[in-house]
């Protein structure tokens, strides 16, 4: 007895351990494994389709008594312009029966370009310069130019220079790609993870193993530490997926590493944090209202709507992050927290609108947690028939 | 000394069911109709005392819904009062002492799928206990009770008699000094009974106080030094096991006469009943308001022959049936 007495001021605060027990036993679990190996399944394999199916540069064959001529100077251009093409140098005696084989993709001949179905505009245009580049140099050949004044003509054609007004930077597509990514995988962890919290409200609800535990602590106590380790494992989980996806991806080549991705990535955790905070804290609250697994669906479908429409809303800030609507929409709780790290993935974030969206969600983390520690308060002990929110909050 | 001073608490008839935190319907009673309350609120205790003294055990009794469940969370802070207090050695109890109270909720309380180990641990460790010595008094606590073996499963894959040991070890755990146990017997067969009632017996020996809830009456006599009998949250006979009720106790005398007692006995005492067996009257005789046992007795030699008299012992049950249903 003055055990217990001692060692109850050298304990570490009791929501501390909640949360190693929440982070441990759910470690624990088989679904934790089965969903972390899920979704590094799912991203190795969508990282790697594209390589599995990536057939090289087009490979093009040349025919005629100008082949060498044209195939040199098609390579040229192929090169100022940073096409890649490959030129195929057997034979070709049928150029139909040599696109039709697949041998290669394109036959040039002296009557024209021989393809299988169509032919990609940048490679046509390439092909369709060099051609006419031939037939000019034998033109101005014949004409009695020399080589020289031949060479200095076509060379102050030159290329024709391009003025890019609103430039996309060259890392655009590879950030589009990673912020799809990171926004699926960030609405997989705050929905999995939240309903995590929910399942495990009610399983101490459904199991009565919640009066046992408020025998010792604080309601808020125990909602806190299962909030926070629930959350740490969410945190975990989304650094080791993130490490092993962003590690195979520049191994392959996919991505390429630069301090930009790098500041996507961290954005990404804390948002994951923030919106984890919003979305936990409610489901907790929601599930403190049931007793039974079986309720936990009615009141949860609001959060899952909202995570649904955050969802969705990323993903037309993937495609249009520079309309007004997403500007604004994104910067309101708890729409930013998948909204927000889209944008700043995908270049189209400002300075003033990533601060405003933070401050705005932090406003209603407190809101929501200190909504739901009352509702979770209210209503953790009262089991029976679902709480309406308006009973939960009644003194 | 852990002492529950004068509680009242109400529920909402919405939260009644629910606040009581029973699957059971009409829990807590409605309020009397005085017009005074709102007739969606229950009254589910309403000024109740009692008190557990370190060494001692007590009982307490009451019908479904009489207010049990409620008092026993109340005194362990689970739920707070409308008013009262609960006092730990004549303080009012804090978060440091409801660590050293036990607890054994009425509907069990563990985790199904957490393994009965880690379980214990747990739960020493949210009592106060350092992580070295949770484990070792899990261990020693699941080797009392005889579940060592099962310390690794999961506590779902046990049988319901093996999880009501491991939800005792759950309360015994840390040490406690007060035990709060409701319907610690439900459920128990005739091995986990005395196997409970020789933990209690050992834990009240080391000096803790018990107290428990429970509808096995003849158990509540047998096990406890003193027992209190609610209803409607209110106390209605509370005392010494030996001395509940006072004259209520006594109030029988079974006589051996050789002659009807009806004839001759004063009209003040009541033949209950009354036979002839092999030439002697066989009675039993209820006793008026303060008559106790020697001086109905008394009286009857006066009037007859009596040639025996014994006081008929009211059981507890008798005594519950009767100031319960008042």
């Amino acid at each position: 007895m003055s055990a217990t007495r001692e060692t109850a001021q050298t304990q570490p605060g009791a929501w501390r351990l909640v949360a190693a027990r929440e982070f441990n036993e759910r470690r624990k679990e088989r679904s934790f494994y089965v969903s972390t190996l899920v979704t590094l399944g799912v991203l190795v394999v969508v990282l790697l389709l594209p390589k599995l199916f990536e057939s090289g540069p087009p490979s093009v064959a040349f025919t005629g008594p100008e082949a060498g001529a044209v195939s040199e100077t098609a390579l040229q251009i192929a090169e100022a312009s940073g096409f890649e093409l490959s030129i195929s140098v057997d034979p070709v005696t049928d150029p139909k029966q040599a696109v039709v084989d697949g041998n290669v993709d394109v036959v040039v001949t002296p009557d024209g370009l021989v393809v299988k179905e169509s032919i990609d505009p940048g490679l046509q245009a390439v092909l369709d310069a060099a051609v006419r580049q031939v037939r000019t140099v034998d033109a101005l050949t014949e004409a009695g130019l020399s080589q020289e004044q031949i060479q200095s003509a076509l060379a102050s054609g030159g290329a024709v220079p391009v003025l890019a007004v609103e430039p996309r930077d060259a890392e655009a597509s590879q950030r589009q790609g990673f912020a799809f990514a990171a926004t699926a995988i960030l609405y997989g962890q705050l929905l999995g993870y939240g309903f995590w919290v929910a399942s495990g409200v009610v399983e101490e609800k459904a199991s009565r193993v919640v009066e046992v535990l408020l025998a010792t602590i604080r309601p808020r106590q125990l909602l806190a530490g299962k909030v926070l380790g629930i959350g740490a494992l969410g945190l975990v989980q989304l650094i080791a997926i993130a490490v092993v996806g962003i590690g195979i991806a520049v191994a392959i080549g996919s991505l390429t590493w630069s301090g930009a991705l790098g500041a996507a990535i961290l954005t990404s955790f804390a948002w994951f944090l923030l919106g984890f905070a919003f979305y936990a804290a409610g489901y907790a609250a929601g599930a403190a209202r049931v007793s039974r697994q079986e309720d936990l669906q009615n009141v949860v479908t609001p959060l899952n709507l909202m995570a649904i429409g955050s969802f969705f809303g990323a993903i037309l800030a993937l495609n249009a992050g520079d309309s007004f609507w997403v500007q604004v929409v994104s910067v309101i709780p708890p729409f930013s927290a998948l909204m927000q790290p889209s944008l700043i993935a995908s270049g189209d974030a400002t300075a003033w609108s990533v601060v405003l969206a933070v401050v705005l969600m932090l406003a209603a983390i407190v809101g929501m947690v200190s909504l739901a520690a009352r509702v979770y308060e209210r209503s953790v002990l009262r089991i029976g028939a679902p709480l309406s929110l308006k009973e939960a909050l009644r003194d | 000394m852990l002492e529950l001073r004068d509680l009242r608490k109400t529920f909402r008839r919405a939260a009644a069911s629910a606040g009581a935190g029973s699957r059971k319907k009409g829990r807590g009673q409605a309020a009397p109709d005085t017009g005074a309350h709102e007739p969606e609120v229950m009254v589910a205790l309403d000024g109740l005392s009692l008190s557990v003294a370190p060494g001692r055990i007590v009982g307490f009794v009451g019908a479904n819904g009489a207010g049990k469940t409620t008092a026993m969370r109340i005194a362990l802070g689970v739920l707070a009062p409308d008013s009262g207090e609960v006092l730990v050695d004549g303080r009012p109890a804090t978060s440091d002492d409801r660590r050293g109270f036990g607890y054994m909720p009425e509907e069990r309380g563990l985790y199904p799928k957490m393994r009965v180990g880690d379980q214990i641990a747990y739960l020493a460790r949210l009592h106060g206990y350092s992580a070295a010595e949770a484990e070792a008094s899990t261990g020693r606590w699941l080797e009392r009770l005889g579940v060592s073996a099962r310390r690794d499963d999961r506590v779902e894959s046990l049988s319901l008699g093996n999880q009501q040991r491991v939800q005792l070890a759950a309360a015994l755990v840390h040490h406690p000094r007060f035990l709060v146990l409701d319907e610690p017997f439900s459920g128990l067969d005739p091995i986990g009974v005395d196997v409970m009632s020789d933990v209690l017996r050992s834990a009240v020996a080391e000096g803790a106080g018990v107290v428990f809830s429970s509808h096995q009456l003849e158990l509540v006599e047998r096990l406890c030094d003193e027992v209190v009998i609610i209803r409607a949250g209110q106390v209605v006979a509370a005392g010494a096991v030996g001395e509940l009720g006072g004259s209520r106790r006594r109030r029988r005398l079974s006589m051996l006469t050789s002659e009807d007692p009806r004839i001759w006995l004063p009209s003040a005492y009541a033949v209950v009943d009354a036979s002839i067996d092999d030439g002697r009257w066989r009675s039993v005789v209820e006793l008026p308001d303060g008559v106790d046992a020697a001086a109905a007795t008394r009286a009857a030699a006066q009037h007859g022959d009596l040639l025996e008299a014994t006081p008929i012992e009211t059981s507890l049950t008798d005594i519950f049936r009767e100031v319960v249903a008042r």
